[in-house]
């Protein structure tokens, strides 16, 4: 059952003004949202959230469990209505449009639902059935699916029997089946161990190289970090950081940190670093040290390590210190609660 | 002879051939019901039980030919299996796809609630028709063991399978409540009421004398038909999307089986017809109030169309608001029902004496309807339009028939306060009882006529004032634009 109507009063207003806007076309941006906010009785689960996603994109959602991010993902999957704003998939309104968004997305939620006394086969036919595939086209579908998720072996086994990790693949598969232009993932890796983790990971890459667009939430922030082109912090129901990981990486900082560990005497690195222009010393480690460089350009700190090389010094590691996404959650988390304001890049 | 070749498992274009089992026109929600359901082990134990018990029944009765023991033993199990076994396995039909997570998948595809719900049941019936079908031969050997009347125990086993069918869609129609105990109450309160309405129906119509077998039959074939749409749509409605309008459909549906019924009129069971009209009426009636009022302007828009559409819309739009007028319109209509067969059909029409009363109690009747709205509406008004609505309805019914169960026993008690004690409980069943006790008495009949009035004025007006915001948005919609 879906929600109870005592709201009805904005859900309508919102519904007319997403008819009076937004039109679909190749040129619209896969995901667009626009001031949306949802609240239930007693709880503002978004506020005021707007983004945009790009077609091909792969983008990462995260934040804290409450933090809004699975109402978010289930008003895009049409699943749930917003209470103001709008929100638009491939161009389409989702209160609008919703058989069309529908048409054009693959959802994988959470907790992904499977039956029992079913196999696997008989799981992806029923839903390529659902989704009015017949015939051959059907079968083509189900056995493309098997093999990109490497399914075919297991065909005949109950869901019961299997692990979460082929579990999930199943659920991925069964998302593909319409091969939609966009993937909406809410939290697929959640329970998975490394192994099935790592396979989770590899399927996301092929699918953002054959210019998916996908929208993927995790807590694993590491794991999005590597697969997504940006990041989305969501807090409260409010976005508070909207960009690269590589920015989030470096942060707000003008300078860049190397971590450089010798093969020798160790006392040479703040020696030479004192005489090296745009170089500061700044601790010293086991085996290294760590320098600052006045600049974040890649050009200039490689010509720090060719001058450490060129001057006799016998360097064994030279890399960039990142700070970690955790690490940079938590720091815009503090600086949210120092400002009170979002951080919106 | 080579033998066919054995695909390859890893080849998955050959795996996926093999799923070409059920035709590609067969529901999607029937496929996966039957592939699931005639794998689980209840299916598997209850077939092989009642197979053993079937030939165990044919062994007694080559022993004992004749015997109503073993004819009893027979049937017994038979109706056990049709009438409880098979309709409880659809009890979580529904519900298990919220606790499995997969409503959500299945609402993503192109299935709409209707198809989801009708695949679920015409699953369960295939299943039953299996187990039909495992009865027919012993069924031909009772018949030549002797002292069976085949075509009685044939139809005997129809109308089982009928019974089955509307047993399997209360049951499905029911599981769309997610707690269980709802569901449980839902359930036992159907099966218990449509007990007792199918033996008060089948008293009337041996009373109004047969007016011929086959008009009975066909009159509760209608009846047990429109239970199945009734029971599954109300299930559809309760699991569709605010997007998906089931109301309207379940509407005109209502009175067209009304309209069916009432061409029964001309094989003198008029009774019977009333019977049918109202239970039609009366649960379409139930479900259109207690119906979530529509989110989406989007439901709302081809009622937008022109005057007709518009008019129209009045009545048969989603929504408990609709509802009320729906309500009124087949209160108006079984109000005419019930005139017609009286001054038309009826040996005993209604004189000009007992018209006052006459309309007291047809008010009351709508009462019944309207009252518990007014407690929805004044204390619990935030959950005046959920899925919760249908439930504290149902809680509020079964509230006011104890209370007045518990009245009219005091009343007998003390005959000669009975009016006082009726008067301090004010609620249209009570009054319904106290006009039966007290319409006679024309001192009483005025005021009692004057309660049911102001009580059916407050059961329309109170749900349109406390919820104003909600109706302004609702009629906002229905203007043109």
């Amino acid at each position: 059952m879906n929600e109870p109507a005592t709201e009805s009063g904005n859900a309508v207003a919102v519904e007319e003004a997403a008819n009076a806007t937004g039109a679909a076309g190749a040129s619209s941006p896969a995901i667009e949202v626009r001031q949306l906010s949802r609240w239930f009785p007693g709880v503002h689960a978004v506020r005021d959230v707007s983004f945009t996603v790009e077609r091909g994109q792969v983008i990462g959602f995260v934040g804290a469990n409450g933090a809004g991010k699975t109402t978010t993902m289930r008003i895009l999957a049409t699943l749930d209505h917003p209470s103001s704003g709008e929100a638009y998939v491939c161009g389409y309104n989702v209160l609008t449009h919703p058989a069309e968004v529908r048409r054009c997305i693959g959802w994988m939620p959470d907790h992904y639902g499977t039956y029992s006394h079913m196999t696997v086969l008989e799981y992806l036919d029923f839903f390529a059935r659902a989704l009015g595939y017949r015939g051959d086209e059907r079968i083509e579908r189900i056995a493309e699916v098997m093999e990109f998720t490497d399914l075919t072996g297991l065909a005949d086994r109950l869901i019961d029997a299997l692990s979460k990790g082929m579990g999930q693949r199943l659920c991925l598969g069964r998302a593909l089946l319409h091969d939609p232009e966009v993937l909406i993932l809410d939290e697929p890796a959640a329970g998975l161990d490394p192994k099935a983790r790592v396979e989770l990971k590899h399927l996301i890459r092929i699918l953002a190289r054959e210019g998916k667009t996908v929208f993927i939430s995790s807590h694993i922030l590491s794991e999005l970090g590597e697969m997504c082109d940006s990041l989305l912090f969501i807090n409260q129901g409010q976005i508070i950081h909207h960009g690269s990981a590589e920015s989030l990486r470096r942060g707000s900082a003008a300078t860049s940190v190397v971590e450089v560990q010798l093969a020798g005497n160790i006392d040479k690195l703040a020696e030479w670093a004192s005489l090296s222009p745009h170089v500061t010393f700044r601790e010293a480690t086991k085996s290294g040290g760590r320098l600052e460089i006045d600049s974040l350009e890649p050009d200039i700190i490689a010509s720090v390590l060719r001058r450490m090389i060129n001057d006799g010094l016998p360097v064994a590691d030279f890399h960039l210190q990142e700070r970690k996404l955790e690490d940079a959650f938590i720091e815009i988390l503090g600086e949210i609660e120092a400002s009170g304001t979002p951080i919106v890049s | 002879m080579t033998p066919p070749p054995i695909p390859d498992a890893r080849d998955a274009m050959a795996v996926a051939r093999r799923m070409q089992d059920f035709p590609a026109r067969f529901s999607p929600m029937l496929v996966k019901e039957l592939r699931q359901g005639m794998r689980t082990n209840l299916f598997s134990v209850a077939f092989i039980l009642l197979q053993t018990v079937m030939v165990l029944s044919l062994l007694a009765g080559l022993a004992d030919p004749g015997s109503a023991a073993v004819d009893g033993f027979f049937w017994f199990f038979v109706v056990v299996m049709l009438l409880i076994v098979q309709p409880l396995r659809g009890f979580n039909a529904l519900s298990s796809e919220y606790l499995l997570n997969t409503m959500d998948l299945i609402q993503l595809t192109r299935l709409d609630a209707w198809r989801i719900t009708l695949g679920k049941w015409t699953a369960l019936n295939a299943q039953t028709l299996l187990f039909v079908t495992g009865v027919l031969p012993y069924l031909v050997m009772r018949y030549f063991l002797g002292n069976v009347n085949f075509v009685a125990d044939l139809a005997g086993l129809l109308f089982l399978g009928l019974g089955s069918a509307l047993a399997s869609a209360i049951a499905i129609g029911c599981s769309a409540f997610r707690h269980f105990i709802l569901r449980g109450i839902l359930v036992i309160g159907s099966a218990i009421g449509f007990t007792i309405l199918y033996a008060v129906m089948q008293s009337m119509i041996f009373r109004s004398g047969l007016g011929g077998n086959l008009a009975t039959m066909g009159l509760t074939a209608i009846s047990l038909l429109y239970g199945c749409f009734f029971f599954l749509s109300f299930g559809a409605s309760r699991i569709a999307p605010l997007s998906e309008n089931h109301s309207t459909r379940k509407r005109l549906v209502a009175l067209f089986f009304t309209a069916v019924a009432l061409g029964f009129l001309w094989f003198d069971i008029e009774e019977a017809v009333v019977v049918v009209v109202a239970l039609i009426l009366g649960f379409a009636c139930v479900d259109a109030l207690t119906e979530p009022l529509p989110v989406f302007a989007k439901v709302l828009e081809p009622f937008r169309r022109n005057t007709f559409t518009r008019v129209a819309a009045t009545f048969f739009t989603p929504g408990w608001m609709g509802g009320i007028w729906f309500f009124l319109l087949c209160f108006l209509a079984f109000t005419g029902v019930v005139l017609v067969v009286s001054t038309f059909f009826s040996s005993s029409p209604i004189e000009l004496s007992d018209r006052v009363e006459f309309i007291t109690v047809m008010i009351s009747s709508a009462n019944l309807f309207l009252f518990p709205l007014i407690f929805i509406h004044l204390f619990f008004p935030k959950h005046a339009s959920g899925s919760f609505t249908f439930g504290i309805y149902t809680f509020i019914q079964g509230c006011l028939l104890l209370l007045t169960i518990m009245v009219a026993a005091l009343a007998e008690a003390i005959s000669r306060f009975d009016h006082l004690i009726f008067a301090l409980v004010p609620v249209p069943s009570v009054l319904l009882v106290a006009v039966q006790n007290g319409g006679a008495d024309a001192r009483f009949e005025l005021i009692y006529l004057a309660a049911a009035l102001l009580t059916l004025l407050l059961g329309i007006a109170i749900p349109l004032l406390r919820q104003r915001e909600a109706v302004h948005d609702y009629v906002r919609n229905l203007k043109p634009r």
